[in-house]
């Protein structure tokens, strides 16, 4: 793919270093030391090194079109590596955000299931105040369509009093103003 | 932490998370058992909510902050000074948070947001920073009651260590000690080993459950070459991936593995002579009883 | 009487474009005091330097101010030309309206204005100002090298061989440095010691060479042409006069203790040399690990063995000193994801190159430290320490990228068939014939150049397990290898820092010696007369260690070759009357320049301490003078009253603009 290269590219990597705290891509010098480290690197269709890369060239629209950030598991461990201080973990992070906020969906599947557990869970929190597992788990299945993942486990649990069928519902009004204040908020925009 | 003048007890503020109340519970109440037996006081955050976990910080920065700031607000509220937070991924998350807050702008920012006050001076500990750093082993090792003689893992994960400016966990962050130190009190013996830092693919067990298989799957085999018994975790997300999928695993790696994992707070509260069943040691995945009775522990 | 010429430099466009210099010039013909003065396009040429001289004795000037560029470039050039034609050096002030005007500032107005300030407050000062003298000094024809690798060797060499008095300053017991822990050199694969050695020796024989080994310098005062130290000789337990260095004393030891030269591959004796070619080769009784059970003084042919030595202070004077105190290898212990320093066959270069030496600890064989087999497949990971911000340092340590492409030849040589992976970011072949090395490495060996760190290595079952990337594919490699060689970058060696303190010289945030002059003075240091040599100033490979030793030994010798010198005579006085004796500048003196004093006050009689100025030790630096409550103390040429009649001038102008604000009745 030819990335005609110009000025524009400043405004654009701005867009995104701006929207993540603290993130500065110039850094990198490409040593690859968080593709080396990356337990999902090989999952990936560009490896962490190579977003950065994407960024640095001004390449956003490629960047934000990978299925790499969606499989990063967020432990951390390029950033603590990195050489070069380069936040690399919170690139990832920023552009699941930075992406939803553009209204993006991942391409594939696997990577919608993760974008649509991240939706499941923070709904269920916002409704409830903390997390009712159990709706967790049944509409993450319901809706990726793995009806039975995990029920093998249930009956077991069930015996030893770890599922709950009663939500928690708390703070709900603390909870609702959060919400409005941040994700909601930006969906208005 | 405050220590009451009259009758000796710490006291500390205390937020146990969502699973602990729930599909973990063993977890939750082996750390209240523990404590409790210790003399130290937990005392639950009033109307304490989640701390939103991965999906809010993949989602929205903001939402990130505040709902652990949501959290650190009831604590000031309620005047206490330090709060003890088990699960590794919320001690993780309220600890970004509290970095975050000693910003004023974006304090600021938070008190808009939720409504409620926090001024950035509340102390962020895991219970095992309180056990070893804070009240130190000289003064609690006299309640213990029976000598652990496991060999254990101590598996950190990723979010007690990471980012390690922020969480200041352990001073050698690649190759920590201090769960290590903790077991070698109880009178365990522990492994040098080299997946102690490594992801188990965490919340990825739900939507990604080959990732997670894949990942745990040598992390279980390091620690069983290494001539552990068992693994030993401090993270709620950790001990469901190499416990409930260990026997996947097992068909995966074609080894019998057979290695229980503990929660670090079940192994104190096995030590401190609390019954094994109020600690949840039957309600795991894999078998823990046979080993316990090995050791002649139960 | 006063006659002041003042002479405003156009510079090219660099002043005039942003000054109105004609308007400069105008205003200062005004000045009190003021006789003359004109522009020219350049004032240092030879033109602008011929108009000066012209003016000088057409006016008959007693007193110039050129206002020009900063005083660090020109200031010599003019106070030189007005001592040539009859005015007193001191005579010259330089007002500096380029750099600290017309490059700072867009508004022209405005900075005419502040040229016209800065002009007057010059003429001010060039008004009050008393001519000075300069202090002259005698040389001393010794010079001092701190440091024997080859660096200081090529300097002591050097200066020696043009006829020059030398004391070499080695605190390990054998001069040679890092280069006699070499095995081949790059590119030309000479032997280390083959070409090392005959220096050595040459060092040890030469006339004019005195070689205190095991010795180091204390303390050092003075100023350039008189140095004087205080050197401490450490006491070997054996006398070096007698000592044949025949060895029976090492076979018979019954001590054995980690080699720190051998990089703790091999135990040594508690009495032992460091190699076989030591200079001098005379032994040492490490006392710490010595259990005095006298068996090496029994064998002893010559009864040289002393118990009861004692260490020995020498003082010297010198009229200049050359440090070439080195730098040492990064601790690698601070990477957790190589095992901090902990696994035992993840070794560092210097280990790898102990065990290329034929005579060395493992006899050129590269064995794993923890089982001593030969391993099939090494793995060489570069940039440990350098280039990396977070666990390191931020600098290329410009060697490692050489380092490694000889080792991975050599062991290529010595075992050959074995494995080999190179882990890179950029390979740095800089050098004459480097890069073509290189190539020749990638070449002959068929070793695996991969573009990526390594993230972790892993220690299991005898195989580490190292994890890297290959980013010019973007993939992930994993290599089982017997053994990990890591390129530790370079660090000053701590007895760099050490010498920095003795001699007050500045070092950059890493630690390394400052230049006076990245460019144009790269040898030089701020304090005259103290010369730098080698990787005490930054990371060099062996030609250029040597080139800087040179540049060292001659630039000293252009202070050696005079009998005697001219000093500033800028430094501090005090007026012992005025002097209240509270020791605030004996505190703050950072050269130890000022010493107090039993005085007998001419009015009371009476005995009391005053500060007094070392002048052989003062620099004029004005620490003092700005600490004094009274202020009794003051620099030459900067006193309190010199800087009062400048900020005179300045208020001066000040208040003649507010005049003028008044007298137009508008704002500016």
């Amino acid at each position: 793919m030819e990335k005609v290269l110009g000025k524009n590219r400043k405004s654009e990597i701005k867009e995104i270093e701006g929207f993540i705290d603290g993130l500065d891509v110039s850094g990198c010098y490409q040593c690859g030391k968080c593709t080396a480290g990356c337990p999902v690197a090989h999952l990936m269709d560009n490896p962490p090194q190579r977003m950065i890369r994407l960024v640095q060239i001004g390449a956003i629209d490629e960047a934000l079109s990978s299925n790499a950030y969606w499989n990063c598991v967020a432990c951390g461990t390029c950033s603590a590596r990195c050489p070069r201080k380069v936040k690399i973990s919170e690139l990832m992070d920023g552009l699941k955000s930075f992406s939803i906020k553009k209204k993006m969906t991942p391409k594939d599947r696997s990577e919608r299931n993760i974008a649509l557990f991240n939706e499941i869970f923070l709904n269920n929190i916002r409704r409830h105040g903390r997390l009712f597992e159990v709706e967790l788990v049944g509409m993450n299945n319901v809706l990726s369509g793995h009806l039975l993942r995990d029920t093998t486990k249930a009956p077991e649990m069930l015996v030893h009093g770890k599922l709950k069928f009663i939500p928690s519902n708390i703070a709900k009004k603390d909870m609702k103003k959060i919400f409005k204040n941040t994700v909601e908020k930006n969906d208005k925009r | 932490m405050t220590r009451d003048e009259t009758d000796q007890t710490i006291k500390i503020a205390y937020y146990p998370g969502c699973t602990l109340k729930g599909t973990t519970k063993e977890f939750g109440d082996s750390i209240e058992l523990s404590f409790s037996a210790l003399g130290i006081e937990l005392i639950e955050i009033p109307s304490w909510i989640c701390c939103g976990a991965t999906s809010a910080h993949a989602t929205d920065k903001n939402l990130a902050i505040a709902l652990p700031y949501h959290n650190f607000a009831k604590t000031q509220e309620m005047g206490m000074g330090t709060i003890a937070i088990p699960c590794a991924a919320c001690f993780q998350r309220h600890k970004v948070t509290n970095k975050e807050c000693e910003r004023e702008d974006i304090r600021k920012e938070m008190y808009k947001i939720t409504g409620h006050r926090y001024d950035g001076n509340i102390r962020c500990r895991h219970p095992l920073e309180v056990l070893m750093k804070d009240i130190k082993p000289e003064k609690w090792q006299n309640l213990l009651k029976k000598k652990l003689g496991l060999k254990a893992a101590c598996y950190y994960g990723c979010l007690l260590t990471r980012p390690e400016d922020v969480m200041e966990f352990d001073e050698r962050p690649e190759n920590p000690q201090l769960m290590d130190d903790f077991c070698e009190t109880l009178g365990m013996k522990t492994v040098d080993w080299n997946y102690k830092v490594t992801c188990c693919g965490a919340s990825y067990f739900a939507s990604k459950p080959e990732i997670v298989l894949k990942l745990t799957s040598k992390i279980l085999e390091d620690a069983k070459k290494s001539g552990a018994e068992c693994v030993v975790v401090a993270c709620p997300l950790c001990h469901s991936n190499l416990d409930m999928k260990q026997k996947e695993i097992g068909k995966e790696l074609r080894m019998d593995l057979d290695m229980p994992v503990f929660y670090f707070s079940q192994l104190l509260g096995l030590a401190l002579g609390i019954d094994h069943r109020k600690l949840g040691l039957h309600t795991h995945f894999v078998d823990t009883q046979v080993l316990l009775d090995r050791k002649r522990l139960i | 009487m006063l006659r002041i010429g003042v002479f405003v430099c156009h510079c090219g466009n660099n002043i005039a474009g942003r000054v109105r210099v004609e308007d400069v010039a105008k205003a200062a013909a005004d000045f009190p005091g003021v006789l003359y003065s004109t522009t020219s396009m350049y004032m240092c040429s030879s033109e602008g330097q011929g108009l000066i001289t012209d003016m000088i004795k057409k006016h008959n000037l007693t007193k110039i101010v050129v206002a020009s560029c900063s005083p660090n470039l020109h200031e010599k050039t003019f106070r030189g030309l007005a001592e040539k034609n009859g005015l007193n050096y001191y005579s010259v002030e330089i007002a500096n309206i380029r750099e600290q005007v017309s490059w700072v500032h867009d508004d022209i107005d405005k900075a005419t204005e502040k040229a016209i300030d800065i002009v007057r407050m010059a003429v001010a000062k060039v008004s009050h100002g008393r001519p000075l003298k300069k202090r002259s000094v005698k040389v001393t024809k010794r010079a001092l090298v701190i440091g024997g690798g080859i660096a200081g060797i090529q300097a002591a060499l050097d200066l020696a061989d043009a006829g020059f008095k030398v004391t070499m300053v080695e605190k390990e017991p054998t001069i040679g440095g890092k280069m006699a822990m070499f095995d081949k050199t790059f590119p030309t694969l000479d032997c280390s010691m083959c070409i090392l050695t005959p220096k050595m020796v040459q060092t040890r024989d030469h006339e004019n060479i005195e070689l205190l080994t095991f010795s180091e310098v204390e303390e050092l005062d003075g100023h350039v042409g008189e140095f004087n130290a205080k050197i401490r000789k450490k006491t070997r337990y054996v006398d070096e006069e007698l000592c044949i260095g025949c060895g029976a004393c090492e076979k018979v030891c019954p001590v054995k203790t980690e080699s720190t030269f051998n990089q703790g591959l091999v135990k040594r004796k508690a009495i032992y040399f460091d190699f076989p070619q030591a200079v001098p080769k005379v032994p040492r009784i490490d006392n710490d690990k010595c259990i005095k059970c006298g068996a090496c003084a029994k064998v002893c042919p010559k009864k040289c063995i002393r118990y009861n030595q004692k260490d020995e202070i020498f003082k010297r004077t010198f009229g200049v000193v050359i440090v070439a105190t080195g730098s040492e290898i990064f601790d690698d212990s601070a990477y957790g994801e190589y095992g901090y320093g902990k696994i035992p066959d993840v070794i560092t270069s210097l280990q790898f190159e102990r065990m290329l030496v034929a005579g060395g600890p493992t006899d050129g064989k590269v064995l794993r430290p923890s089982d001593g087999k030969v391993p099939k497949s090494v793995v060489f990971i570069k940039c440990v320490g350098s280039r990396d911000e977070k666990k390191g340092y931020p600098y290329c340590s410009r060697v490692c990228c050489m380092y490694t492409a000889k080792h991975v030849l050599l062991l290529n040589e010595h075992h050959p068939g074995t494995d080999i992976y190179v882990f890179y970011i950029d390979i740095r072949s800089f050098g004459k014939n480097y890069e073509e090395f290189v190539k020749r490495v990638q070449d002959e060996t068929g070793a695996l150049y991969l573009r990526g760190r390594v993230s972790r290595i892993f220690d299991r079952d005898g195989k580490l397990h190292v994890f890297g990337t290959d980013t010019l594919t973007g993939n992930q490699v994993k290599v089982d290898a017997d053994m990990v060689v890591l390129a530790n970058g370079l660090v000053p060696a701590k007895s760099t820092r050490k010498i920095a303190r003795v001699l007050n010289l500045s070092k950059d945030t890493h630690g390394w010696l400052n230049e006076l002059h990245p460019k144009l003075a790269p040898v030089e240091t701020a304090t005259r007369g103290v010369f730098i040599a080698g990787t005490c100033q930054g990371p060099k490979d062996i030609p250029d260690a040597v080139a800087s030793g040179s540049a060292a030994a001659s630039r000293a010798m252009s202070i050696l070759n005079h009998s005697s010198l001219e000093l500033e005579p800028t430094i501090a006085h005090v007026n012992q009357f005025l002097c209240s004796g509270c020791e605030n500048c004996f505190m703050a003196c950072p050269f130890g320049a000022i010493e107090m004093v039993d005085y007998k006050d001419p009015n009371t009689k009476k005995i009391r301490r005053v500060a007094q100025v070392i002048e052989s030790k003062c620099t004029g630096c004005g620490v003092c003078s700005s600490v004094c409550p009274v202020p009794a103390i003051d620099v030459s040429g900067f006193s309190a009253e010199d800087v009062f009649v400048e900020i005179e001038a300045l208020g001066k102008g000040i208040r003649k603009n507010d005049a003028g604000i008044k007298t137009n009745g508008k704002k500016k």
